[in-house]
């Protein structure tokens, strides 16, 4: 098949491009095309449509559904592109999440579904504050219940395990609430799946606790108007089991749907998916298997698209040639999996934790050839004996990579939020300029920052403080350039002793800007300028007072931020909404204080879905579920070791709680899911709870070493950090494993050359 | 009655003032049109000597009719005479005649105690009375699994019970018909017997202690009044009879009309050609048109096709082809594209900005008279206001905004009063915010913000719940931070608060109306304040008149009162009237519907949010669904998709019509791509718009990364009727 400019298909591509209809299932392994695949089917699905041919007729559009909506506008520009290569207007097509698709169809038809227009969608934030009022209300009225559960042999319990088991008993909820909804189980149901002869022990009684929660929670978010995530997906879905007519015109406008990163596809997403397509079968669900690595957290469940593979009315195809990485990097990969699929010490995840299936290099000819191996090592296992050493040295390296090397792109991936807030201060430390994507991460946090402060001075307007927070917000936002100089202008800010002279002037007085203030000497007139520039601009915010907090903020956004942080003011706005509908006696001083809270990371606030793009010369500092869909010349992998990657079950699992049968979460949900499938109510959930994690920790580790493409590097340290101890790990399985396979085969390669 | 004979409006008007009797059916486009046929009908009646207590008018709003008699006294050598003439809404009709003849209506319809007065409940009041039943209700598990917000759950409840009023059956009949049309799953269905059952309970705890809610008043008025030789005594007096917009009447005022008609001397009824557009609040356009066989004579005004109409006539077609796709050309399309000009964007703020900028562009380049400027949207939000506000304030453009009010404690004038109320009485228990202190003090004082938050802090002593005397006060710097002026008028306020404070205890609404009178009212007090101040004064003076059938009484109503303000239960939200936007200022008013009942025009309007799915609201609510519980529903017809989707864009396609008739120049349509909260935009409206700016060279704003308007293709709305064809598609 001959194409346009810049994509040559390979094998797997060409077939997925003679596409003629019905349901098709594509493997694709890291950096096999996914995106410029799909962009190149969508064009030529277009333009059969042209001469009324092809899957969509004359007027159907393709439907892409993906799973972030940074991958939204880049498979649009993608697709806009191909279109436009190929002499097509960039129409035809729509690309959507699966809650843009939920969302949509619920806003569309509120009524059908149990709710009005005007419903709100419950952030990630707020969904967890209802989650924490519900623990807190079950809590207070089930004492003995959860201080049985305390550990030890009288099950005493005391402030200590309170407070954990407030953790506890939010993971249990959540984990719960969220797997309920996705099989479509309510509250009611829940508890009755656990009450009975059949539901005895400590599974059974999580799940009752889960449950109970569950309803709590559930009536605090119906009474809100609100709809949660879940929630949305699964109205949409019970709007196409009921709405025949709303399907079948759905149907005809998007006869093909392609369904992107179908590895971290939901229950709810499968049948919602499958329901839009059951009259024309037309589904075709990229994913890769292996890089399924939400499944302990979310419902996601990469055997959903496994098994739709297996299925016999799927065309499963493999795209797995991949250019992405040098050779040594890739064949490593192929090893872990390998080995993993044919010699790991547990039988049971052999065929857990990958779809045995190996990456290939592109041929000769290909646009995207594999970087070439370097000469020397590229890649490096390394051995610290203390964390903070491993962390500083591999700061330095990356930093002294990315000024040698400023055309080629550096990552440090870490396994943890803290770990990452670890190296962020020590690169800070060394003044390395980086990007940060890490939970609460700065950009997160200098947003909310920036409201904050803004936000002060409309809750105190004669405060003099605020006045100087409200500068700083500016500043924060841009409004200003960095001075050499120390700025005097904060300083004078808070020495000012009218601000009313300052924002709200007399218009009788003869007055300037200095009146304002005591008398000072040695400010310059560029600072009293500026000052008086800073006053008439945040005098204007001041009547924006008189809106609802959440209007008011968004006020405030829009004349401080750039549009791009808009979404994230608008979780800000939506939160302090929040807190004002559920404290009616605060007023803005009380909101802000609690916003100020945010501001130091003592609040949640989720970060925002959004694009990012590796700069050359630029470290990436990441949590290793962030890196996923990126790549990077070098990567440091840091923390490979036991503790995050057990091995056995006989492990210590990060946040098990022994006595609760490991992670209580965990355990719960194993039980409810299986008991919902009329299972035997016995099942040991700990132990396949236990072998999830295994396993998709192993997946996770295969998708960091597939973000290198030239260098990469993978450590541990022997001591590190547990709470207010230091402790001993050991490496993880998986390290040595690929250490050994690793070194074997240059010791082959070393062999093959001298020979 | 065949259709009406067309002719210029300068021969209708001609015909009009023929006095000979009987009854006339015009149409008129619409704008003011309709207002002028009126006039010039009761000019035309009381020069023949027509005594103006014999002539009624109807008019859709109330809010009209100020206009109407001010109209009516300048085209009258004796202005006096325009007092006397009777100018009414159906419903301001039905509740007179119920407080007129109540005695003979009280013990037939079974109030529990006929020999007291009734109580009229306010929408608001009803609100409350009903939350009052149903919250013990939600407790036993109602409504359980519908997300909505409580205040949904009421405003649905009394809507249903309006609906069975205005249509004129039984109330047991509202749960029997939108069972029967009900098509989801059946565990549903147990949601409308539990409506059922609470608006059942509502209306026998009225009937017990004489409380009459709007329903109650029509369904009175229908079922036991107009029968009555009274009433026919009471209405008789009214031989001659006008209606402006019959189109928007609900089928028991056009049974009055077809009864009254028969009675009276002359009658002329206006209907505004594709007017109707409150199908959501009952109103029933097709039974309007059978009034016309009632009439003896039928004219039409003619209204030519301006460019403008046949932006309309495209867009409508668009629409049709969702329901019956024809795939053929659009009309007008070239004539229809001249008349628009899109404003798109990325994200609203953008989009808001630049609709500011096109504004001032206008005014200050001279095309365009503030006055000549309407910015419609389905929701003005505060951000919108502020930012506009912003752009115009700053080139001292006037503007008015017209908007609905949600609620009444997110209004600081209200929470400001309240805590000056709170400090007026001394045994109230409770302590205002000191925010609120401050914005009570900075609008009876006329005080910016840092200057109340000043004074404030410095007079509020919150402990005691009282405010500082100035003497107290004399030590601080005050007097030099807030000006001898203000200084003086703290003293003044200070004065009454204290006056208050010792006086016997009123009640709020009394404390409130002398608030305002004595205080707050000033030459420069913002004319939309006044308007919200007396609903508020409205609503607490109807609480106070309710809350005895509420078990309240004394100095705790006032308490309670502010209480639930506070609260959020008592609301007040209401649609401020355009009667109150001043001629001379861009409009801003929202919603879109707000605008079409009014009859004023312009040359330039802005449609904001086009892609928002407002502009295509759904009528089918959980618990309510004006189609289905509307009379000429048959019981037992299921409420489909297909029909839900019809009638959705039949009423968008009405709103396009009436807002095109009141365009004379130009169409802005302004869409973002994302709205405020990040959810990508779409809307029929949007899409039907697609191939009139597909010339991506005309659309302000979209990057070469962006698709125009076709990327925005998300549709629950049968869009796969329309090709994505357009002028540069070479899909054809």
């Amino acid at each position: 098949m001959t194409e346009a400019t810049g994509f040559r298909p390979r094998a797997g591509q060409r077939e997925i491009l003679e596409y003629e209809g019905g349901r098709m299932g594509v493997a694709a392994v890291p950096g096999s095309g996914k995106t410029a695949t799909i962009a190149a089917l969508t064009s030529r699905l277009l333009e059969q449509r042209v001469d009324g041919k092809g899957p969509l007729g004359r007027r159907g559009r393709v439907l892409v559904v993906t799973y972030q909506n940074a991958a939204v506008d880049t498979l649009r520009g993608r697709i806009g592109a191909r279109l436009r290569e190929r002499g097509l207007p960039a129409t035809g097509f729509d690309v959507r999440t699966l809650h843009s698709l939920s969302f949509g169809l619920v806003q569309a038809y509120p009524g059908h579904v149990g709710t009005t227009t005007d419903f709100r969608v419950l952030d990630e934030a707020s969904a967890n504050a209802f989650v924490d009022r519900s623990v807190a209300d079950w809590s207070r009225a089930h004492v003995s219940t959860w201080g049985r559960l305390a550990p030890g042999e009288g099950n005493v319990y005391d402030e200590r395990w309170e407070g954990q088991w407030q953790r506890i008993a939010r993971s249990l909820a959540s984990s719960i609430i969220g797997a309920a909804k996705n099989r479509r189980l309510e509250s009611e149901a829940v508890i009755r799946l656990a009450t009975g002869e059949h539901a005895q022990g400590l599974a059974a009684q999580l799940v009752r606790i889960g449950g109970q929660i569950f309803e709590g929670y559930q009536r605090l978010v119906e009474t809100s108007g609100s709809i949660d995530f879940n929630d949305m997906v699964r109205l949409a879905v019970a709007l196409l089991e009921q709405a025949e007519d709303v399907t079948e015109r759905l149907a005809q406008r998007w006869p093909v749907i392609l369904e992107d990163e179908a590895q971290d596809s939901v229950p709810l997403q499968e049948e919602l998916l499958g329901r839009l397509t059951a009259a024309t079968g037309n589904w075709i669900r990229v994913g890769d298997p292996n890089q399924s690595i939400t499944s302990t957290f979310t419902a996601a469940n990469p055997k959903l698209l496994r098994a739709y593979l297996e299925r016999h009315d799927v065309i499963a195809v493999e795209m797995s040639v991949s250019g992405r990485s040098a050779h040594r990097i890739q064949n490593l990969a192929n090893d872990l999996v390998r080995w993993t699929c044919d010699r790991y010490p547990l039988e049971a995840i052999r065929a857990r934790a990958f779809r045995d299936q190996s990456m290939q290099p592109t041929e000769v000819g290909d646009p995207q050839r594999n970087p070439v191996d370097s000469d020397g090592h590229s890649i490096l296992f390394r051995q610290f004996e203390h964390r903070h050493e491993e962390l500083l040295d591999t700061s330095t390296r990356a930093a002294r990579f990315a000024s040698a090397q400023p055309d080629a792109t550096v990552a440090i991936l870490v396994p943890t939020n803290k770990m990452g807030f670890d190296v962020a201060e020590l690169l800070r430390e060394r003044k390395v300029s980086f990007d940060e994507r890490l939970q609460s991460s700065r950009n997160v946090r200098s947003v909310v920052d920036t409201m904050a402060r803004a936000l002060s001075l409309v809750a105190q307007p004669a405060n003099s403080r605020a006045l100087e927070r409200a500068w700083q917000s500016l500043e924060l936002a841009g409004g200003d350039s960095p001075r050499a100089t120390p700025d005097q202008a904060p300083r004078l800010l808070r020495s000012c002793y009218r601000p009313e002279q300052l924002l709200a002037p007399r218009e009788e007085e003869d007055w300037v800007t200095s009146d304002a203030f005591p008398p000072v000497s040695g400010i310059d007139s560029d600072t009293w300028h500026r000052i008086d520039r800073f006053a008439r601009r945040v005098a204007k915010w001041l009547p924006a007072a008189a809106l609802p907090v959440d209007q008011l903020t968004m006020a405030l956004a829009h004349d401080l931020l750039p549009e791009d942080d808009l979404a994230m003011a608008h979780e800000i706005a939506m939160f302090l909404r929040r807190l004002s509908d559920e404290h009616p006696a605060w007023r803005l001083p009380e909101l802000v204080a609690e916003l100020s809270d945010a501001a130091v990371g003592r609040s949640l606030l989720s970060q925002p879905d959004e694009g990012y793009e590796p700069q050359p010369g630029r470290i990436t500092l990441t949590t290793l579920h962030k890196a996923k869909g990126l790549e990077w010349d070098l990567v440091y992998v840091l923390g490979v070791d036991s503790v995050e990657y057990p091995a056995t079950l006989e492990d210590e699992f990060r946040g098990h709680q022994q006595h609760l049968g490991g992670d209580p979460a965990q355990l719960a949900r194993t039980w409810m899911l299986n008991a919902a499938d009329g299972g035997q109510a016995t099942l040991d959930g700990g132990t396949e709870g236990r072998l999830d994690t295994i396993a998709e920790r192993l997946r996770l580790l295969y998708v960091a070493i597939t973000r290198a493409c030239r260098y990469l590097s993978l450590s541990y340290s022997e001591y590190v950090p547990m709470g207010q101890r230091t402790r001993r790990v050991e490496p993880a399985l998986a390290f040595e494993q690929l250490q050994t396979l690793y070194q074997a085969r240059t010791v082959t390669n070393d062999k093959g050359a001298g020979a | 009655m065949a259709d009406p004979e067309n002719l210029p409006l300068d021969r209708v008007l001609e015909r009009l003032k023929d006095p000979t009797p009987g009854n006339v059916w015009v149409e008129s486009p619409q704008g003011p049109t309709a207002r002028h046929l009126i006039l010039t009908q009761l000019q035309t009646w009381l020069g023949a000597g027509i005594a103006p207590r014999h002539i009624l008018v109807l008019l859709p709003q109330l809010d009209r009719r100020e206009h109407y008699r001010r109209s009516l006294a300048a085209m009258l050598d004796d202005p006096a005479l325009s007092a006397g003439v009777g100018i009414q809404t159906y419903y301001g009709l039905a509740s007179r005649a119920v407080r007129l003849l109540w005695p003979d209506v009280a013990a037939a319809a079974g109030f529990g105690n006929p020999l007291d007065p009734p109580v009229f409940l306010t929408y608001e009041t009803a609100q409350y009375l009903m939350s009052q039943i149903v919250q013990p209700k939600v407790s036993e598990g109602y409504f359980e699994g519908l997300t909505m917000r409580p205040q949904r759950i009421l405003s649905q409840l009394l809507d249903n019970l309006n609906k069975a009023a205005v249509n004129g059956y039984p109330l047991e009949e509202v749960g029997q018909r939108l069972r029967a049309a009900w098509t989801g799953e059946a565990e549903s269905l147990r949601y409308f017997d539990q409506a059922q059952t609470c608006i059942e309970v509502f209306r026998t705890h009225c009937l017990q202690h004489n409380l009459v809610d709007i329903s109650l008043a029509i369904d009175l008025f229908h079922r036991f009044l107009r029968p009555g030789d009274a009433c026919e005594a009471h209405l008789s007096q009214f031989t001659y009879l006008a209606v402006e917009g019959v189109e928007e009447s609900v089928p028991v005022a056009q049974d009055f009309l077809a009864h009254h008609m028969s009675r009276t001397s002359a009658s002329l009824l206006v209907h505004r050609r594709h007017g109707g557009f409150r199908v959501f609040l009952g109103v029933d356009p097709l039974g309007a048109i059978d009034l016309r066989d009632r009439c003896s004579r039928s004219i039409g005004v003619d209204s030519p096709l301006r460019s403008v109409d046949t932006l309309a006539e495209h867009i409508i077609a668009d629409l049709n082809d969702l329901v019956q796709p024809t795939g053929g050309e659009r009309p007008h399309a070239e004539t229809a594209s001249t008349t628009v000009c899109p404003i798109a964007a990325r994200h609203r703020g953008e989009m808001i900005d630049r609709v500011a900028t096109q504004v001032v562009e206008l005014v200050r380049s001279g095309d365009a008279e503030p006055g000549q400027i309407a910015i419609v949207a389905p929701y003005a939000d505060g951000v919108l206001r502020f930012v506009l506000q912003q752009a115009l304030r700053e080139h001292d453009i006037p503007f008015a905004v017209v908007r609905r009010f949600e609620s009444l404690r997110e209004e600081p004038l209200v929470r400001g009063a309240l805590a000056l109320a709170a400090l007026a009485h001394e045994g109230w228990t409770m302590r205002p915010h000191p925010w609120d202190v401050a914005e009570g003090l900075a609008a009876v004082m006329d005080l910016d913000s840092v200057r109340a938050a000043i004074l404030g802090r410095a007079a509020y002593d919150r402990g005691n719940g009282c405010l500082r005397s100035p003497t107290e006060l004399a030590d601080s710097d005050l007097r030099e931070r807030l000006g001898n002026e203000k200084r003086t008028i703290y003293e003044g306020v200070w004065q009454w608060i204290q006056r208050m404070r010792e006086s016997e205890s009123m009640p709020l609404d009394h404390f409130l109306r002398r608030l305002f009178g004595e205080i707050l009212s000033r030459p420069d007090f913002d004319p939309a304040h006044g308007t919200l101040f007396a609903r508020f004064i409205a609503s607490a003076e109807a609480f106070r008149k309710t809350a005895p059938a509420l078990n309240l009484e004394g100095r705790q109503i006032g308490e309670r009162y502010a209480e639930m303000v506070a609260e959020g239960v008592v609301a007040a939200a209401y649609e401020a009237p355009m009667s109150q936007a001043v001629s001379d200022a861009v409009l801003v008013v929202a919603p879109v519907t707000t605008y079409l009942l009014d009859e004023r025009q312009a040359r330039y309007q802005f449609w904001l949010d086009i892609g928002s799915i407002h502009w295509w609201a759904p009528p089918h609510q959980p618990l309510t669904n004006p189609h289905v519980l509307a009379r000429r529903w048959p019981i037992g017809q299921a409420w489909t998709d297909r029909l839900d989707f019809q009638q959705r864009n039949d009423v968008l396609g009405r709103l396009v019509r009436g807002l095109c008739a009141r365009a004379s120049e130009r169409i802005y349509l302004c869409w973002s791509e994302l709205e405020t909260a990040g959810a990508e935009q779409d809307s029929p409206l949007l899409q039907a718009v697609t191939d009139l700016v597909l010339d991506r060279s005309v659309i302000q704003g979209i990057d070469s990364r962006q698709e125009g308007p076709d990327q925005g293709g998300f549709d629950t709305l049968g869009l796969d009727a329309v090709p994505d064809t357009g002028p540069t598609d070479p899909h054809d």
